[in-house]
């Protein structure tokens, strides 16, 4: 469980404030969507939660616990994160190796090592890769191989920041479906960074973001239900939304349903 | 100007073990004014075509001719630097190729390169940033205090500028938020109105390919698979699915409704003529 409560960052003293006054828990095992267009504040707050950023105002609970800066350390190995551009996060010669590399680092013995990076490299469905070269895979396939690196380490956290955004769309169902598999057979909570809209039916929960403020929350329904707050945030409402905005009224309907009414 | 590819081979490596075939005898015409799609699954060869069109890369076998110019295994540099003057490329990210201290100096660049006077360059830059709705009393401003979306504009009007008869546009929506990807697109779509410029647009979004463009290229392991009218291609689902491809969001509601006897006039490009050509059919059948 994550609590944060009245979270305000500026990056200058005299500057904006990028986050101001967020409040919002994550309960553990969920997958929580916060969408924002460039510049709403949702990349400050995974780096606040990530220790990458101090000083700010307001509070972070995690199971109950106040993070500080004595004490992120040891929450820091908890959280993993996946970056949005696949070629800037690769340590390792080949698949493998890059997966172990975390746990290599943290001093893993050897047979357990192996086991863990087998483990993660079959969740994401690239086991059979694992001696190529990272450089030479796709683009989907080089962050099926960073959401691998972060499951080897089994964090109960992992944050996908707009991991999806320099994938072509096959690239992007894979990933999603992964995280779907993630979900219900790890319990990882996930945090899902994006501006697309399209993105996140899958999700439990969802936040959205603009200029620093939360200004909805809640199910993907509820979020949808709300169109209004969706343009006003700069987002771009799926197609079948804007068809039942003009037409029905903007209840929240899948493909299916828009379908089955008009 | 048209682009005629006569039996393009690329492969690269040659003569390795690494050897790879990207391209295979590979012929279509590419004709002035028109706005083109290059669609196919990843690896399919539409990024090695492109780079064919404008000598980035030779030919292993075959040839690429623009106008007049022939591009082949072994063309001269002069020759490649003449065919860069008719058809310019837009990479990703284009505001990432701003480099100088003013706009105005950053828009010069390109024609001082091609070898046109101080006087004649600074014409040109005035011309292109103001048609693309950049203030000139702006120009000689520092691109780098822009907002993104308007540095784009800054580093497409340096390529304009150039006044290529071609404009190749290489997943120019990637990583963009979709209000700055919108905003892209329908620039493109200007341009190519405004000036009567061939685009080649090579992305993965079939929404955008079924709303903006003319014609359409599907590419194969390396070989052209079809060719034709976007409306018919990117409303062939098979096809599509086939090769890897998304079915445009207005085309499969379009069938889907069309199923169930929603009788729309014509198939509409985008999500606000569906919504006209519903309200039209409920209308009439009222």
């Amino acid at each position: 469980m994550i609590e944060i409560n009245n979270l305000t960052y500026q990056y200058q003293v005299d500057a904006a404030k990028v986050l101001d006054n967020v409040s919002l828990s994550f309960k553990s095992g969920d997958w929580v969507s916060i969408i924002g267009h460039n510049g709403s504040g949702k990349s400050t707050l995974v780096k606040i939660m990530m220790g990458i950023l101090e000083d700010y105002e307001g509070e972070i609970l995690i199971n109950g616990n106040k993070l500080t800066k004595e004490n992120i350390a040891n929450y820091r190995e908890k959280f993993a994160i996946v970056f949005q551009n696949p070629d800037n996060q690769f340590v390792g010669a080949t698949v493998e190796d890059d997966v172990a590399f975390g746990l290599e680092n943290q001093g893993v013995a050897r047979e357990e090592m192996v086991e863990k990076t087998e483990a993660a490299l079959t969740a994401v469905n690239m086991l059979s890769y694992r001696r190529h070269a990272p450089a030479r895979l796709s683009g989907g396939q080089k962050q099926r191989v960073a959401i691998a690196g972060a499951l080897a380490m089994a964090p109960d956290v992992l944050i996908l920041d707009e991991a999806t955004s320099m994938l072509d769309p096959e690239g992007r169902k894979d990933i999603l479906n992964i995280l779907e598999d993630i979900h219900r057979e790890r319990q990882t909570t996930l945090i899902y960074i994006t501006h697309d809209l399209s993105e996140i039916e899958k999700s439990d929960y969802a936040v959205i973001m603009k200029d620093g403020e939360v200004l909805n929350r809640g199910s993907i329904e509820h979020i949808f239900s709300d169109t209004d707050t969706l343009i006003k945030s700069r987002l771009v409402l799926p197609y079948q939304m804007q068809i039942s905005r003009a037409l029905l009224k903007g209840e929240y309907v899948t493909h299916g349903e828009l379908v089955e009414k008009l | 100007m048209n682009i005629e590819v006569s039996a393009l081979t690329s492969i690269y490596h040659h003569r390795t073990p690494f050897e790879h075939i990207a391209l295979d005898e590979l012929t279509t015409t590419f004709e002035q004014g028109k706005y083109y799609a290059v669609i196919g699954r990843t690896g399919s060869g539409k990024s090695t075509l492109i780079q064919h069109l404008n000598g980035l890369i030779l030919p292993t076998r075959g040839n690429v001719r623009v106008g007049d110019l022939v591009l082949k295994k072994k063309t001269k540099q002069k020759v490649i630097h003449q065919v860069k003057k008719h058809v310019g490329m837009v990479f990703q990210f284009p505001e990432h190729q701003l480099f100088d201290e003013t706009i105005l100096k950053d828009v010069m660049f390109g024609p001082l390169n091609m070898g046109l006077s101080q006087e004649e360059a600074k014409e040109r830059a005035e011309k292109y940033l103001s048609l693309l709705g950049v203030p000139l009393d702006q120009i000689g401003r520092s691109p780098f205090d822009l907002s993104g979306g308007q540095m784009r504009k800054i580093a497409i009007a340096g390529i304009l500028a150039m006044e290529p008869e071609v404009l190749i546009v290489d997943e120019p929506t990637a990583g963009l938020d979709p209000k700055s990807h919108i905003e892209t697109m329908k620039l493109f779509k200007e341009i190519q109105q405004e000036f009567n410029i061939t685009i080649i647009l090579v992305t993965h979004d079939m929404n955008d390919v079924f709303e903006y463009t003319d014609e359409v290229k599907l590419l194969g392991s390396g070989k052209l698979i079809k060719e034709g009218r976007t409306l018919d291609i990117l409303t062939d689902e098979k096809l599509l699915t086939d090769h890897y491809l998304e079915i445009p969001d207005i085309v499969r509601l379009a069938h889907d409704v069309s199923k169930k006897g929603v009788a729309l006039n014509r198939m509409p490009r985008n999500t606000d003529e569906f919504i006209t050509l519903y309200k039209k059919w409920r209308d009439e059948r009222a």
